[in-house]
Formats: C-alpha cells, sequence, structure tokens
C-alpha cells in the first residue's frame, strides 16, 4: 500500500467518571483504549465489534466530534489533533460522517433541499442559488433519489431513502474519507442491499475511501478490504477481510464469527458460545480483556496484556497464543 | 391431529387518516405441537400485528375485522378479556424484543417472575419465590439467589432477555411467541439465547413461534416458515424448501441479499423499490411493482396462495404458470 | 382526490389500482379540529380577548374614567347593568363594561410583554447552559434554582416597589423574574436534541457553533417553548392581577382587572356585579390561555395526531 490517506496511531477515548457533589473524578470509562489502523485511498476499512465495544466512539473521535484523550491522526499526512479551529472547519470538507439513524440524522425541519445545501452554504461552495439547486439535483440523483422530490421534508421519504439523503449530504462536499457507522443496521435487509451497493458504485465512481463501523460481521465483510475487530476499547485482530474470516487467529474473532447465524438450514457451524457478559470498560480485566470469556486462557493472559504484534505481512493480531 | 394453533382468514386493521385499513389481510396458519414456525418479513410486514392479534394485544386503534384464531380448538377471536387474560401468560406466553423496557425497574426480578405464578397458579409469595429462583436456574443465570433479589438495571441487555424468557416459562406454556427476541443483543449473546430457546423446547415439548427478520436465525431454529410481505403471506413452507426451492420473487429477492459470510460477492443482488405503505396499497399482487417477473396479470388480480409441493405454498402466479398442482 | 393508483413500478412500469381506495382523506386541519375542539375554543377565546383589547376604544362606550353625575345612585351607591351602563357602574360612576374592555388592554399588555422578556431570558440562558454543559450549566442552573426557591409573587412585588408601579415596570418585573422555568425547560430540550445525530452531522459538516445553536437546534426546541410562553401569558396575566389587586400595579384611574376587583370589593355586598365581570374577564382570559397552550402540546407531540 502507497501512503495511507488515514493514520490512527494509538488513539484513545477515555471519559472521565464524576461522582458527588463536587464532580470529582472518581474514575476513567476507556471507551477507545489504544486503536492503530491505516487506511488507503479508495480503499474501505472496517471497524467490527459488539456494542459497547468503543466502535463509534472511535469513529467519531477520528473526526473529533468527540475530542480525543490521546493518539494521533494523521489525515493526508498531517496530524488534525493539532489543527486549530479554522484550519479543521475546512479539514470537515475531506472528511465525512453517515450515521445509522435514518431519522435522527437529517434535521425534521429541513426540506431536502435545504439539508444538501447546508454544507454548501457552510463552505461558501457555489455561490448562486441556481448553482447550489444543480447541485442539489446532482447530489440527490448520484444516490438515487429523484431531484423532483428536493422540496420534500425527511419524513416523507422511506428508511432507505432517508439514508441516501444522508449519503448525499456527506458527499455534498466532496470529501476523501466517509465514516460509516452503521450505515445499514436500521434498514430492512432487501434495501440494506440496495445501499450497500450504493456505497461500492460511489467508492469506484469517486475513489472514496471507508471507515465502515458496523456490528454485523456479514455486512462488513462484504464491503470491507480490511477489517479490524474491536473488543473493550482496543483491536484485537485486523487483517485482508477473506484472511480474517477464513483463518481467525484472535480466539474472539474466532467466537464472533461463529455466533453469526448461517442463512441455510442445511450447514451447522460449529459454535463457540462465549460465556458472560461483556466486562465494564471502567473496570477492565487485568492482563488481557478478553481472558475471563476466553477458551483458550493461559497463566499468563490474567496478568500480563498481550503485545500488538504482525504475525504474518499485513496480519495483526494481540493475543499470547502467537507469542 | 389437530395443530395447537391455527390461524385463518385473519384480517386486522388500524385507524388511520382515511378510515380503518388492513395491516394484515387474510392470514392463515398453523402451528403444530412441539413445532417452531418462523415468521419472516421485513418492517411494516405485518409479523408483529399478527403476534399481537393472536395475544389480542393490539393497541386501542386496531381491531381484528376478520377470521379466526383456533387455539386448543377454541376460538380467541372476540373473547371474553377476563378469559383471554387466563391464556394469556399461562398457555401462551410471549418475549418481546426489547429487553430494557418490558421488565418493570420498579420491582425486583424475583417478584416480577413470580407474579404470573401467583395470578394463574395461585401460589403463595414463599413458593413462587422459590419457583423463580428455580427458574432463573433454568435459564442459567449464574447466583440466581441473589439476582432474584435484585432490580432490573443490574442486568446486562442478554441476562434480562434471559428474565423474559424465565417470566414466559414460569407457567409451562404450551405456545412461546418470541417476536424479534434477539434483534436488540450482539450475535454472541444472541447464540446464548437461541441456544437457550432450543433446550427449552426440546424439554418441555413447546411449541414456538419466532418472528424475526434474520433469515439467519430462522434457518437455524425453524421447522417451517412463514414469508410475509406487505400484510400478506407470500409463501410458507418447510424451512428446507423456503431455502433451497425459494418460489416466490421476494422470499428469492430476499434470500439473494444478504451478504453472507462465506462467499465473495462483489455485488450484492437487491430488490428494487420499496414495500408499499399501507394506505397506498396496491390491488392485484402487491410486490408487482418490484418483480422482475410481474405480467399485466400481477397488476391486476392477485393470486391466492397456490400450492408448490403438498406444504409449501407461494402467492405467485408463475407457480400457476408452471404447471404445477394448484 | 389523492392518488387512486399506487407508484408505479420502477422496474416494469406497471401501473396498479389500489387495494383500498382512500374513502375520505380529511386535511389536518379538520383531523386537528376533530381530535382537540378545545384548541379552538381556546384560539377563539385568545382572538377574542385580543379584539377586545386592540378595538377598546371603538367597542367603549363611554371614557373608562370619567366618572358620571348620572352614574351613581342619589344615595351615591354605584348603579347596576342598565340600558345606558350595561355592566353597571362602580361606586365613583364610571361605566364598567368601558373599564372592562380598556382592562383587557393592560392585562394582554402585561401578560404578553412579560412572557417574552421570560422568553428571551429563559431561552438565552437555556441553550447557554444545555449546548456547553460543564462550568457554566452549573452556575446557570444554581441561579435557576434559587429563583424558583423564592416565593415569586414577593419577588416581584419587591421589585416592583423599587421601580415604581407602572405598566411597563410591572411587566419587566414579571418578566425579568419569570424566566426560571423557561430556561429550564429550553436546557432539557437543548441536551436531547444536541444529541441527535443531525446535530453531529452539522458539526461534522463544519457549522460554526451559531448556526448549529440557531438554525438547527433552536428551530428543534421551541414546539414546547412556544406552548410554555402560552401558558404564561395566561398565568402572568393572573399576576398583573394580583398585583393591581394589592395595590402595587397599574395605578389609579387606569382601569385594569385586578384594580376594578380590589376596587370592587368594597362594595361587594349591594354591587356584586363590580366582581362579576371582571372576575368572570379574567377566568375566561386565562382559560383561554390554557386551552390554547395544552392545545399546542397534543398539537406538536407528533405521536398524537393521526
Amino acid at each position: 500500500m502507497s501512503e495511507a490517506l488515514l493514520q490512527v496511531r494509538n488513539l484513545k477515548k477515555h471519559f472521565p467518571i464524576r461522582k458527588g457533589v463536587m464532580r470529582r473524578i472518581a474514575g476513567q470509562v476507556r471507551a477507545v483504549d489504544g486503536v492503530s489502523f491505516e487506511v488507503g485511498a479508495g480503499e474501505t476499512f472496517g471497524l467490527v465489534g459488539e456494542s459497547g465495544c468503543g466502535k463509534s466512539t472511535a469513529g467519531r473521535s477520528i473526526l473529533r466530534l468527540i475530542e480525543p484523550t490521546a493518539g494521533q491522526i494523521l489525515f493526508g499526512g498531517k496530524d488534525i489533533r493539532k489543527l486549530r479551529k479554522g484550519q479543521m472547519r475546512l479539514m470537515r470538507r475531506e472528511m465525512q460522517i453517515v450515521f445509522q439513524d435514518p431519522y435522527a440524522s437529517l434535521n425534521p425541519r429541513y426540506t431536502v433541499r435545504q439539508i444538501l445545501e447546508e454544507p454548501m452554504i457552510i463552505h461558501s461552495l457555489f455561490g448562486s442559488p441556481t448553482e447550489r439547486q444543480k447541485r442539489v439535483a446532482e447530489l440527490l440523483e448520484t444516490v438515487g433519489l429523484s431531484a423532483s422530490r428536493m422540496d420534500r421534508y425527511p419524513h416523507e421519504f422511506s428508511g432507505g431513502q432517508r439514508q441516501r439523503i444522508g449519503i448525499a449530504r456527506a458527499l455534498a462536499v466532496d470529501p476523501k474519507l466517509i465514516i460509516a457507522d452503521e450505515p445499514v443496521s436500521a434498514l430492512d435487509v432487501s434495501v440494506q442491499s440496495q445501499v450497500l451497493n450504493l456505497l461500492d458504485d460511489l467508492q469506484k465512481q469517486l475513489n472514496l475511501s471507508y471507515v465502515f463501523i458496523a456490528h454485523d460481521l456479514s455486512v462488513v465483510k462484504h464491503i470491507s478490504d480490511r477489517i479490524g475487530v474491536m473488543y473493550l476499547g482496543q483491536i484485537v485482530e485486523l487483517g485482508e477481510s477473506d484472511q480474517l474470516y477464513e483463518n481467525p487467529l484472535h480466539p474472539y474473532t474466532q467466537a464472533l464469527l461463529s455466533a453469526v447465524p448461517v442463512p441455510d438450514p442445511e450447514v451447522r457451524r460449529e459454535r463457540i458460545i462465549l460465556q458472560g457478559d461483556l466486562p465494564s470498560p471502567a473496570n477492565p480485566p487485568k492482563g488481557c480483556y478478553f481472558h475471563p470469556r476466553c477458551k483458550d486462557c493461559m497463566e499468563v493472559c490474567r496478568t500480563q496484556a498481550p503485545e500488538w504484534k504482525e504475525v504474518k505481512p499485513g496480519r495483526f493480531v494481540g493475543c499470547h497464543l502467537y507469542d | 391431529m389437530s395443530a395447537l394453533l391455527e390461524v385463518s382468514g385473519l384480517t386486522t386493521s388500524f385507524l388511520t387518516a382515511s378510515g380503518y385499513l388492513p395491516a394484515i389481510e387474510d392470514v392463515n396458519f398453523a402451528i403444530e405441537k412441539g413445532e417452531t414456525l418462523g415468521i419472516v418479513g421485513e418492517s411494516g410486514c405485518g409479523k408483529s400485528v399478527t403476534s399481537l392479534s393472536i395475544m389480542q394485544l393490539l393497541s386501542s386503534n386496531g381491531k381484528i375485522q376478520k377470521g379466526s384464531i383456533l387455539f386448543e380448538g377454541k376460538q380467541l377471536v372476540g373473547l371474553k378479556d377476563t378469559s383471554m387474560r387466563k391464556i394469556r401468560g399461562n398457555d401462551i406466553a410471549m418475549i418481546f424484543q426489547e429487553p430494557m423496557t418490558s421488565l418493570n425497574p420498579v420491582h425486583k426480578i424475583g417478584k416480577q417472575i413470580g407474579e404470573s405464578l401467583r395470578i394463574h397458579r395461585g401460589l403463595n409469595k414463599e413458593q413462587s419465590k422459590q419457583k423463580a429462583v428455580d427458574l432463573l436456574k433454568l435459564v442459567g443465570i449464574p447466583r440466581a439467589e441473589d439476582i432474584a433479589d435484585e432490580y432490573p438495571h443490574r442486568l446486562s441487555g442478554g441476562m434480562r432477555q434471559r428474565v423474559m424468557i424465565a417470566i414466559a416459562m414460569a407457567c409451562d406454556p404450551k405456545l412461546l411467541i418470541a417476536d424479534e427476541p434477539t434483534t436488540a443483543l450482539d450475535v454472541t449473546i444472541q447464540a446464548q439465547i437461541l441456544d437457550l430457546m432450543r433446550k427449552l423446547k426440546a424439554e418441555r415439548e413447546m411449541s414456538i413461534m419466532l418472528i424475526t427478520h434474520d433469515l439467519g436465525v430462522v434457518a437455524e431454529m425453524c421447522d417451517r416458515v412463514v414469508v410475509m410481505y406487505a400484510g400478506k403471506v407470500v409463501e410458507q413452507g418447510d424451512v428446507r424448501d423456503i431455502f433451497r426451492k425459494p418460489t416466490h420473487p421476494y422470499t428469492i429477492g430476499l434470500l439473494s441479499s444478504i451478504p453472507r459470510l462465506e462467499d465473495r460477492q462483489q455485488r450484492l443482488s437487491s430488490i428494487p423499490g420499496n414495500v408499499p405503505s399501507i394506505e397506498v396499497m396496491p390491488a392485484g399482487c402487491r410486490f408487482a411493482s418490484r418483480c422482475p417477473h410481474a405480467t399485466q396479470r400481477c397488476a391486476d388480480d392477485e393470486p391466492s396462495l397456490l400450492s408448490v409441493t403438498d406444504n409449501h405454498q407461494a402467492r405467485c402466479w408463475l407457480v400457476d404458470e408452471k404447471g404445477v398442482a394448484v | 382526490m389523492a392518488h387512486m393508483m399506487a407508484d408505479s413500478s420502477p422496474t416494469t412500469g406497471l401501473k396498479q389500482r389500489l387495494a383500498h381506495p382512500p374513502t375520505k382523506v380529511r386535511s389536518k386541519f379538520v383531523r386537528v379540529l376533530r381530535a382537540y375542539p378545545l384548541v379552538f375554543v381556546g384560539g377563539l377565546m385568545v382572538l377574542a380577548l385580543i379584539f377586545v383589547a386592540v378595538f377598546a376604544d371603538k367597542l367603549a362606550t363611554f371614557n373608562p374614567n370619567f366618572q358620571f353625575a348620572n352614574g351613581l345612585a342619589p344615595d351615591g351607591a354605584p348603579l347596576a347593568p342598565n340600558h345606558t351602563f350595561i355592566m353597571g357602574t362602580d361606586d365613583l360612576g364610571r361605566d364598567v363594561y368601558s373599564r372592562l374592555l380598556f382592562g383587557a388592554r393592560v392585562s394582554l399588555e402585561v401578560g404578553v410583554f412579560a412572557s417574552l422578556i421570560s422568553l428571551f431570558i429563559g431561552t438565552t440562558l437555556g441553550i447557554i447552559s444545555g449546548y456547553y454543559g460543564g462550568f457554566v450549566d452549573s452556575v446557570i442552573m444554581r441561579i435557576t434554582d434559587i429563583m424558583l426557591a423564592f416565593p415569586f409573587i414577593l419577588f416581584v412585588v419587591a421589585l416592583v416597589a423599587v421601580l415604581s408601579p407602572s405598566i411597563s415596570n410591572i411587566f419587566i418585573a414579571i418578566g425579568v423574574l419569570g424566566w426560571a422555568v423557561t430556561a429550564r425547560i429550553v436546557r432539557a430540550e437543548v441536551m436531547k436534541v444536541k444529541e441527535f445525530e443531525y446535530v453531529q452531522a452539522a458539526r461534522a459538516l463544519g457549522s460554526r457553533q451559531w448556526r448549529i445553536l440557531f438554525k438547527i437546534i433552536l428551530p428543534n426546541i421551541m414546539a414546547p417553548v412556544i406552548v410554555l410562553t402560552t401558558l404564561a401569558i395566561g398565568n402572568n396575566m393572573l399576576l398583573e392581577s394580583t398585583l393591581s389587586y394589592l395595590g402595587i400595579g397599574v395605578q389609579p384611574p387606569t382601569a385594569s382587572w385586578g384594580s376594578m376587583l380590589s376596587e370592587g370589593q368594597q362594595v361587594f355586598e349591594y354591587a356584586p356585579w363590580l366582581l362579576y365581570y371582571p372576575g368572570l374577564a379574567l377566568m375566561l382570559a386565562v382559560l383561554g390561555f390554557n386551552l390554547l397552550g395544552d392545545g399546542l402540546r397534543e398539537l406538536f407531540n407528533p405521536r398524537r395526531v393521526r
């Protein structure tokens, strides 16, 4: 891979837990606890994990919608954490976000035209109203919606159509990178595949890079070139998506993959059923965060955190089994 | 053998701006003893309305307009609320999608489980408490005695769903209606819950009506499947038939639009368009506007459920044209 | 008629009839009217009040402050309602009907302006508090707590006394002291709305903060604020009457419902109409605003109107 478009290095986001009248800090929720990955131009990087693993927080920290606690975020080689307010505002044209909830992500009081014009107004693109209208029509067509409906309100559209509007809004500023935070999880299967195909087409047309965040392994595997599996604020395994699926190394990845129900009544996958629940990120276990639920837990796992290492070219895992 | 539950011609309507409009129309299916029936479909297809109709738990703007629901030969439609209450939670139990809101936050877990035992079985406080602990053990909750004395907010989503199942199992129901029981849960927790449901079903010879949008869950859990689209049953049959020989173009489209872990698909096939809304439901076949095979006949006349084989039916004119027995 | 045809197919272009042709599609206005008839009753009452207040000088039959020589009985007692004075006269021989109309003006003026001042202060503080959070929020909310902990009426009485009683000082006092509830509600709404993803999207697009606050958050929190303000107008009218009744409101000879009640009370035993009319007017006005406010609350609740 040539120079990566986005490099995330040791990203951390700790939320303080405040207690009492004086709001004194009583602890830290380690929502994101040292996450590193790269995304190349035109590439899709999938971030997968169960609820509470910190994948969404990671996504929003990369855009500085949530201010990260530590780490570097290099976009085109520039550390965006060092950017001042005004510079950051300009940088936002380069990196955009698509949200999960097609209901909450569009302002109910704006028409589709207003929603799509907003980014142009903010960044003073396309000065005249006619030019803006032309651009809005263009954007709607790009995402497969009829331009004739631009003066309607979001509630007049179906979930899938709203998600298309959300994508059009992200495209309005011509970004290079889109963080897609569970963009299809709220949609029905038949509509989900429409949106996934659209994202695919747009990537090819516009050479977009995606960070695709989702909990559905099949979806992530379908769309991603490479995947990072998150557990309790950390990436536990990272690799090319086909390899990761065919030969999962980390016991958590193995359990996760085996838990996905197969849509075929005649195929029975051998299932690793994980015991217990996700520990609290405010009080993670000692040693390897996964050890209390791990089927291959060893003595060393209880005391020592595993190192993050490249076991094969492009394949990373944080597990003592591969020491 | 007569079926445990037999639904026929069920039509349930809701009051809208343009009067009562049917959310489900002419729904027919049966559940045998010890069987798991899957009801599959996307949002708005009427699968939840079907289950609420059976339980007679429709909101005040909804009503059953036509049809019958026979449970062990007994007609549930039009049954008095007092009689229905004896069936609900006793013979037929239900679990819902959202384990966060289906438990009452101000009562202890043990008390909530014991409640239906006190109502339906007349147990006293001590007995119901003991039974509650047994039930918690049954659904695999560790430290059952302690958990019975906790409030729901102390439990995780997966644990709450286990508690919901414990409540449902309290009176040994003959039928468990599970409405998207694992949709709000993570895959690893979903695997635990599905496992538990399978185990309980086998132990107690219970029937399950599993409502879900997830074809993977259906494939894994169900014996037979009913596919619903826009308020109608469009296909039903044995789970193998549905997955191996799907006949209705909607079922075919649905099956081919799921991304599969084991394949390397370049592009997903998808169903164009959207589900028609209840106000502008087309006459004729409801899927016609999205169907690659639609003809004028489909637009004008609605097919009835046509037999593909003995226990496999599809609501599609293609079945007719292929010359398969009607 | 709405569409008698379903949308035609994107793939095949087939046109289909509808399975259930709409029987009657009622307009939203009619549906709302049927579901919440009291909104319209309240609305009409409020409109009537505004009409009366605006055209008081046209509707009045006499100068409200003129003491008619023939407005008193020979023994000096007020006159009961009759052909000349349709609501009777007060103990100074003034026409009650005309005073009532001009009193509506005072009541409405105080109610509306006081509420607008509260609305402005409360919304500003609420937005700052809810959006920025942290230390600023704590400070503003503690001040709000203090405002709510004091007996409001004593506060207002004290402030009016300092400012000297006049119509504008009354509504300034009520408005400046009455923002606490608005601030709390606005804060809660802002805290809810700012977490919505469309606000996050605006931040991600690089919107400046003022744009997010005033063009995105503000329009989305206005519904409960409008309801609250409507209810507040009624309350503030009541408050004005209380102040006037206590003698620190509108100063004589200006008519206000409160001062009319206060004056009428002294001769209540033999001239009860002096209490009936202003009392009734006050009750209807406040009721009107309350019905309207409650109705609006229902209307703005997206789940309630079908």
